[in-house]
């Protein structure tokens, strides 16, 4: 059994009103649907009554966590989640899988059809939303010891990748943290794309170039106060992300230095408006601006 | 069969209830045709069926009804005034900010139990809220009314199945089968016959009553209450869009409603003879 699912197991033996829900995303929920029986339920490739039922169980004092691949629940079902989770602002969990690069995560090749590359940029704009991206395994399973203190609906964006072996501060639920210290740039990113810049950072030590990594992956609210102490302390930074350049990290930054009036020198690398071409994560990555080689010659160079 | 029904009665309380309703049908009005098309069985389950307390104190077991087709919910708001859910003073806030009913229900209201508006949502929610019932072991029953219109979207379509894939008996869905959609003709533009074969083939129980006519309506409730099977079931209820204002019926002009003091005056004079008659 998976750290998740063991998480979900154990969750719902504690708390009865919690219903794993799944639009036939079993993915992360192989060896557990049996293990649920009446708080699994499973609608088929449905993910309009996806978000439907679960919000009827959520009125009705139920925690619904919904599963589902992030491109199918943000953008099939935006106006489910939109009217029926964020207006009433129920407590509810929307956990998307397959998004951003993590399309291609685990020998998959999604194309166009299946990639979410503007997932976050959606979410944002659902009303009482929280939107968060883990890193890790560890970080989703630290997302949903928070979960029973909702009071509105969350959108995970799961990128399904293992354990990353770094040292964190304790998380903090709404915070964002800084996993490498140091000076000269901040680099600021989320989700699967952190370990790359956790790759990049590696590298840019080893040539003895000051710089620090956050983990930025409470979207919604901004966490405003790790933005203060970013701008302040670091001239240079970088934003990286595996979204399209609206609506996600590069614009919450852009948003934050207009109202702050701070004229930080910023850098944004990110899909643009390009799918991206399937193949493995590695290759895939090779074809956008979030090559590790690519990210590393524009901040050595800056 | 409920023997303390009196027919007599209800047609009186469905009166007063139709008048309510023609006092949201001014100053920028409400879906008239949709409401009066849908209010006799409306009046029915929360004058005969629902224990209103329950609904009043939001108790866990009460029977849930959810107004899909949302825009009929000048209908509902008569109703759940008629009944003391609601005050009655309060309808004459309809359409002003310094409340909260408009064209579609809205969930701070009493007795509105989700809001509604944007069509082939409800089902969905309704079979969310069958499924807490079931978790929570209790036999409440959940009731959606949705529009032959609303049969439209795909939404809908993906609930129907759901709900017989879980054999869903405790959710009721109730169509309102006026023939119309917003503009045209349901026949005439996306054509819904057999509604009866395509719910029955979808593994639904299927039952018919004219929604106008308080006994057949009372026969159909009846029948569901005493019903165990384990399947969803769906009234599918024959209708005239605007029923009981001969102006009004089955005529397209009027879906929706605006009207000066001195024509409800003659729809109220109207629903008086009409009942006389009965």
């Amino acid at each position: 059994m998976e750290p998740y699912e063991s998480k979900l197991l154990s969750m719902i033996k504690k708390n009865k009103k919690i219903v794993v829900i799944t639009a036939e995303n079993r993915a992360s929920l192989k060896n557990i649907a049996e293990k649920l029986n009446q708080n699994f339920i499973d609608v088929g490739i449905s993910e309009q009554n996806l978000i439907g039922i679960g919000a009827g169980l959520a009125k009705l004092g139920f925690l619904p966590i919904m599963h589902g691949y992030s491109a199918f629940l943000t953008m099939r079902a935006f106006e489910f989640i939109r009217t029926d989770l964020g207006y009433p602002s129920l407590p509810s969990v929307v956990v998307g899988t397959f998004n951003g690069l993590s399309a291609t995560a685990n020998g998959t090749a999604n194309g166009p059809t299946h990639q979410a590359i503007e997932d976050i940029a959606l979410m944002r704009l659902v009303p009482n939303m929280t939107v968060v991206a883990p890193s890790d395994v560890s970080e989703t399973l630290e997302i949903l010891d928070n979960i029973s203190k909702l009071n509105g609906p969350l959108y995970i964006r799961d990128s399904n990748s293992g354990s990353m072996d770094i040292q964190r501060e304790p998380f903090v639920w709404g915070k964002n943290e800084c996993i490498i210290k140091g000076d000269n740039v901040a680099i600021l990113s989320y989700g699967t794309i952190l370990d790359i810049c956790l790759k990049v950072s590696k590298k840019l030590s080893q040539e003895s170039f000051s710089h620090a990594v956050y983990n930025m992956r409470f979207l919604k609210p901004v966490d405003k106060e790790i933005l203060h102490e970013i701008f302040d302390k670091f001239e240079k930074i970088f934003v990286i992300e595996d979204h399209i350049n609206m609506g996600a990290l590069g614009s919450i930054i852009k948003e934050f230095a207009w109202e702050n009036h701070k004229d930080n020198k910023i850098t944004f690398i990110n899909l643009r408006e390009n799918f991206f071409r399937p193949g493995n994560f590695i290759d895939a990555l090779q074809n956008t601006e979030l090559a590790p080689g690519k990210i590393y010659g524009k901040i050595i160079n800056s | 069969m409920n023997n303390n029904f009196n027919e007599m009665n209800f047609n009186n309380f469905l009166l007063s209830c139709k008048k309510n309703v023609l006092k949201m049908a001014k100053n920028g009005g409400c879906f008239i045709g949709s409401a009066f098309s849908c209010i006799d069985i409306l009046a029915y389950l929360y004058s005969n069926i629902f224990d209103i307390e329950k609904i009043k104190n939001m108790e866990k077991d009460r029977d849930i009804l959810i107004l899909s087709k949302g825009h009929a919910v000048a209908a509902l708001y008569a109703v759940l005034a008629q009944v003391g859910i609601i005050s009655k003073d309060r309808l004459k806030n309809y359409l002003t900010v310094k409340d909260d009913l408009y064209w579609h229900p809205n969930p701070n209201i009493p007795g509105i139990e989700f809001h509604s508006g944007s069509m082939g949502h409800g089902l969905a929610i309704g079979i969310g809220m069958a499924f807490a019932s079931k978790l929570n072991k209790i036999s409440n029953r959940i009731f959606v009314v949705l529009g032959d219109g609303e049969l439209n979207e795909g939404s809908i379509w993906e609930s129907v199945l759901i709900a017989n894939a879980y054999k869903l008996d405790n959710l009721t869905a109730i169509i309102d089968r006026n023939f119309w959609q917003a503009n045209l003709k349901t026949e005439e533009l996306i054509p819904l016959e057999s509604v009866q074969e395509k719910f029955s083939a979808f593994g639904w129980e299927t039952l018919f009553c004219n929604g106008h006519d308080v006994n057949e309506i009372r026969q159909i409730f009846e029948q569901i209450s005493k019903n165990v099977l384990d399947k969803p079931k769906v009234v599918i209820a024959n209708t005239i869009r605007g029923n009981g204002i001969p102006l009004m019926e089955d005529n397209p002009k009027y879906w929706f409603g605006d009207f000066n003091e001195k024509e409800l005056e003659k729809f109220n004079e109207i629903l008086d003879k009409e009942k006389e008659k009965k």
